[in-house]
């Protein structure tokens, strides 16, 4: 046996964030390289990066919420949305639900179903 | 490739979705939006994972376990008779209702291990082969593999029941208080102690002969093993709990 300590712990937790992240890199990369053959790592970092960034902030954790929020950003980098960023702001609003503030925004940035 | 790029991709063949050389992105970040549902699920992006590599290997039921099957000090010189009979009530989960005597008894008369001219006080002798026979009476199904680290090591991993054989010359030479002995002797180890990188780092072994309960260093064990009848008992299943 052998104790865990709290250092690796934390390690394991970054692992687990790694493994979605990871599947979460994938998705962007197959979406973005429908419009440009070969998407540029820096910009997919940067997506990635702000995603988790919003999830954290908005209070996301459910796996599909934080894929549709990264598909939100790619929306605004891509398409060039105007008052983007008012948009995105509703993932923080908490007096909403997860699915009304995605949905919300996806309609606003012409998105939705 | 997602299934939604999948999809992307089938709908983008189709030819149909293009505006002049320019891909209606909107309409591809459409699909993604209606299917990503399907490819990464509901739970938590943090859900858990099972390669942690610092996943405890031995919890605190399986060090219990190895406690409660231990007999303590055997009465005869039954010690791989005892070792098997640690392995069977593990295995099954309850203790035996035999008394020592009666086990050996049986196991001298179904599985043929040594019966001397001083009955019971000397009787008890076994190889690998015999307690092997004695495990398969009481149901548990195993195998006689080469004494080697490795094999004890993939063994207790996979919660398995491990008999070795050693010379007591070897085994008990860093017993304190055990007066220096040789001869072949016969053990159960119960579990591993491992490394923060995973790795084996010793073993526990119930030992009937002294009637206590101790720890090997890996290099110990080694020269433990290749001092006895160079083979193992290892069951067939787990025989510890899973945590």
């Amino acid at each position: 046996m052998f104790t865990i300590t709290p250092a690796q712990l934390e390690h394991c937790e970054a692992v687990r964030v790694a493994s979605f992240r990871q599947r979460l890199e994938s998705f962007v990369v197959s979406v973005l390289s429908q419009r440009e053959s070969n998407p540029s790592c820096t910009s997919i970092s940067r997506i990635l990066d702000e995603t988790f960034s919003i999830a954290d902030r908005g209070g996301f954790s459910q796996a599909d919420h934080v894929a549709r929020i990264a598909i939100l950003i790619m929306a605004r980098d891509v398409l060039g949305v105007e008052r983007v960023e008012p948009e995105l702001e509703i993932l923080m609003q908490k007096k909403l639900a997860h699915d009304e503030r995605l949905a919300v925004c996806a309609g606003r940035l012409g998105l939705g179903e | 490739m997602t299934s939604v790029s999948r999809s992307v991709r089938a709908d983008l063949d189709s030819g149909s979705r293009k505006l002049g050389d320019m891909v209606d992105f909107r309409l591809i970040l459409r699909y993604a939006w209606q299917q990503v549902g399907e490819s990464f699920g509901s739970g938590p992006y943090k859900s858990p994972i099972t390669s942690c590599p610092f996943k405890a290997i031995v919890g605190t039921a399986w060090r219990d376990a190895a406690k409660i099957v231990f007999p303590g000090h055997q009465h005869y010189q039954n010690c791989g008779v005892q070792s098997a009979r640690q392995i069977v009530e593990q295995a099954s989960g309850q203790p035996l209702p035999d008394s020592e005597l009666e086990f050996l008894n049986k196991a001298i008369d179904t599985c043929g291990v040594e019966k001397e001219k001083n009955h019971p006080k000397d009787s008890g002798g076994s190889d690998a082969g015999r307690r092997q026979c004695i495990l398969k009476q009481y149901g548990v199904a195993s195998k006689i593999e080469d004494a080697s680290l490795e094999n004890v090591d993939r063994a207790l991993r996979d919660g398995k029941g491990v008999i070795i054989s050693a010379d007591v010359a070897v085994l008990w030479q860093h017993r304190p208080g055990v007066p220096p002995q040789t001869g072949r002797h016969a053990v159960v180890v119960t579990h591993g102690h491992y490394d923060q990188d995973g790795n084996l780092a010793g073993v526990w072994v119930n030992d009937t002969g002294i009637g206590q309960r101790y720890f090997l260093t890996t290099e110990q064990l080694g020269d433990a093993l290749d001092s006895g009848s160079l083979e193992l008992n290892i069951t067939d299943h787990r025989i510890w709990p899973n945590n």
